[in-house]
């Protein structure tokens, strides 16, 4: 039986379910209910600046660039910064949009995709043309494609820029007398070095060689993909099919699967969770190498051995990195549009040599990510890592059912592959199954 | 100057005046349960046959959210989790209170410290609880796992395992015995005396007096505890969530939360109602069969006065 849907007014909705309510006296309600227009922050001097909380240092540095905003914008600008845990995060978004009084400006992450279907989100082109983020010699404008989810405009303003990098411990390779990995090292390299790495007493393994840290993750995983010149997905826009049973998918996956169970050099996801419950694999100090995002430095800066960072290993001769934008979005309903872009463009630019200093994100202007401000007391190796930009794709899927799709179908059956219950084939199979069918629902 | 006579004043009677205080008394408690509980449940009701994201208009699907339900594998398995969750934790903690409250009913010195010691669970937060239950079950180092080693059992990585997850969780929600303990101890409490004596006097051994006396004389409090164990059981939310998520590989996908997951993630909210409204069907069907039950097992005060009439 084919479902007959009909588009209902909102107000006439809440207004039935409001008149429904009433039967059983709810309206007293009526003297409780609020004017769409009202008690918005709003005005054309003030914005509500919205972003999630990352660590205490990162946290720190996003009020402080507030302060340094409102100081620049004295007189004109007003602007609130609201920093709220993930999990919190896109429900008050979202909640905020339903009760029509949404942020003046937020902080993007994949989610966002879904209000750009939506059309909440400004079409900030020309706002960005404007204020000249689109000069080549100046961005990375090359990057931004992925962005023009409609071929053609931004629907966010992008201020910075995020990879993965090879994280190791110095101490633990100057302990067993190996070398240091660096932008030739291939994942051979990584697995002869990791058995060295790997320390055992008896059954028991006390030191890992190597973490699979985000290579768990299906964006770190499919850096083995791009490099055998495959994906996940058809395409990263509206993606219409998984193909993981591609045989070079399934090998990707494989590679993973091996240096847990075959050559031994990682842990488990449950040895893992043993070895750092709560303090990080790498942070426990008994594990020699990680491929993790490179956002971790601010935090990793607190550790008390010594580490660097080299690019993602070779992978049959080939590296192919991940990268993704942060920025802002603008809702279409906000009611001071410029105030918030004002934002945006200040973060994209005047405030990008700040940024470098923090050493929190990569700012995305080409002379402040490569500048001696930004270099300055960051690992080694991090320069040469974040040369992969070059030769990266974007880390994201865009669909209106990507979080289903990664928490339904990649999170469980990755669980299930590295803890050795699944084969690659199988594992290949099953996601191509369900996630096509989620892609296509 | 002139005078003006004042009409003379209606007085209310004693009876209106105690009528119109009883409704003001009562009035935020009623406005509390309109607003709060009827107000939004009629709304999810009705957003139950809608496809509604929050952020735009809802789309009326008619039943179709409930036909998705019935073809959807991962409802089928929050159904399946949260009733294994539900049979082994709602008896064992009834079990557990019973013979704590009875421990609880003795009239030693320092009862009133062991009380408060009990009780002093339910008290704490539900995520401080399962922040300290993870340390417990943690493969490596944590208590379980050290007292297992210690009798020579290798114990599994509990939360990580997708065989040793639920289980593990099970353990956990048995810590929450406090209340039921409570109200147990209360109705231990309104136990006549007597009756023990009565029972002492024709020679009943200890056990035949719980059997026959206390077992029967509490029997309504195992009632109402029963009824409040099988509607919490099918609405833990926070343990679950800080402690696994759900997973490894949604063994512990508890109806709750995929609920949330489709309501908060996914931004499925008129899926998510129908998923609510399953739940309280269901939790409306077990409470009608306790109900029904009632008379076989429950021993009311009167009753059989009642049926002799």
């Amino acid at each position: 039986m084919e479902n007959v849907r009909h588009g209902i007014d909102r107000r006439r909705f809440l207004s039935g379910a409001m008149a429904a309510a009433g039967a059983v006296g709810l309206p007293l309600l009526a003297g409780c209910g609020g004017d769409d227009d009202s008690g918005g922050s709003g005005g054309s001097g003030s914005i509500r600046v919205l972003a999630w909380s990352n660590s205490p240092s990162i946290d720190a540095n996003f009020k402080a660039r507030l302060k340094a905003f409102n100081d620049a914008q004295k007189g004109k600008i007003k602007a609130t910064l609201q920093l709220l845990p993930y999990d919190q995060y896109w429900q008050k978004i979202q909640l905020a949009y339903s009760a029509r009084q949404p942020y003046d400006i937020y902080y993007w992450d994949v989610q966002a995709y879904a209000h750009y279907k939506r059309g909440l989100l400004k079409d900030l082109q020309p706002d960005i043309d404007n204020a000249k983020l689109t000069d080549d010699a100046t961005y990375p404008t090359n990057l931004y494609d992925p962005w023009k989810f409609d071929g053609k405009s931004m629907f966010g303003c992008p201020e910075n820029v995020q990879t993965m990098v090879f994280f190791y411990n110095k101490d633990l390779f100057d302990k067993a007398g190996v070398k240091y990995p660096d932008d030739t090292w291939t994942w051979d390299d990584v697995i002869t070095a990791a058995e060295k790495l790997t320390v055992r007493q008896g059954s028991k393994v006390t030191q890992w060689g190597l973490d699979i840290g985000d290579l768990s993750i299906w964006w770190g995983l499919q850096t083995l993909s791009w490099a055998q010149d495959t994906a996940f997905v058809d395409k990263e826009l509206e993606p219409t099919k998984l193909q993981l049973s591609d045989p070079r998918n399934v090998e990707s996956i494989a590679f993973i699967q091996d240096l847990i169970y075959k050559h031994k050099v990682a842990p488990s996801p449950t040895q893992t969770t043993s070895v750092a419950q709560d303090v990080g694999a790498f942070e426990s100090g008994k594990i020699a190498m990680r491929p993790a995002g490179g956002w971790q430095i601010a935090s990793y800066k607190k550790l008390s051995f010594k580490w660097a960072v080299a690019p993602l290993p070779l992978f049959k001769g080939k590296r192919v990195a991940p990268y993704w934008l942060g920025g802002w979005n603008i809702p279409k309903a906000g009611k001071a549009q410029e105030a918030a872009f004002e934002y945006a463009k200040w973060s994209a630019s005047t405030f990008q040599p700040q940024m470098a200093k923090d050493h929190d994100w990569i700012p995305l202007r080409n002379a402040e990510r490569s500048s001696g401000v930004m270099l300055e007391g960051m690992p080694d190796g991090f320069e040469q890592s974040i040369r992969q930009l070059d030769n990266s794709r974007i880390g994201d899927i865009y669909h209106a059912n990507n979080l289903q799709l990664i928490e339904e179908v990649f999170g469980p059956t990755f669980e299930q592959l590295w803890n050795n219950k699944l084969k690659p084939e199988q594992a290949a199979k099953q996601m191509d199954d369900k996630g096509t069918a989620l892609l296509k629902g | 100057m002139t005078t003006t006579s004042t009409p003379p004043r209606r007085r209310l009677s004693m009876r209106r005046r105690e009528a119109i205080a009883c409704y003001i008394f009562m009035a935020p408690a009623i406005l509390g349960l309109l607003l709060f509980a009827i107000g939004p449940m009629i709304a999810s009701l009705l957003l139950s046959f809608t496809e509604y994201d929050m952020l735009s208009a809802p789309q009326w699907v008619g039943l179709a959210n409930f036909q998705a339900l019935i073809g959807d594998e991962l409802f089928h398995k929050s159904l399946r989790v949260t009733a294994v969750y539900s049979l082994v934790t709602v008896p064992t903690i009834l079990v557990i209170s019973f013979i704590l409250a009875n421990l609880l009913n003795q009239k030693i010195r320092g009862i009133s410290f062991f009380r408060s010691v009990y009780y002093l669970p339910t008290v704490i937060s539900g995520v401080a609880v399962a922040m300290l239950w993870r340390w417990m079950f943690n493969g490596e180092y944590g208590l379980v796992n050290t007292l297992l080693d210690k009798i020579g059992i290798d114990g599994p990585n509990w939360f990580q395992d997708e065989s040793w997850a639920l289980p593990a969780l099970i353990v956990t929600s048995l810590w929450t015995f406090g209340s039921t303990t409570l109200i147990y101890l209360a109705g231990l409490q309104g136990v006549p005396n007597e009756i023990y004596e009565a029972a002492q006097v024709d020679g009943a051994s200890r056990l035949r007096q719980h059997l026959h006396i206390t077992m029967p004389m509490v029997s309504n409090v195992t009632f109402f505890n029963l009824v409040m164990g099988v509607i919490g059981s099918l609405q833990v939310f926070a343990e679950p969530f800080v402690l696994t998520g759900g997973g490894p590989n949604n063994s512990t996908l508890l109806l709750p939360l995929y609920l949330y997951r489709n309501a908060f993630e996914y931004l499925k909210m008129g899926y998510a109602s129908a998923i609510a409204w399953a739940s309280f069907l269901i939790v409306l069907a077990l409470t009608l069969l306790v109900f029904k039950s009632l008379p076989y097992w429950v021993h009311l005060e009167g009753s059989t006065e009642e049926r002799n009439r």
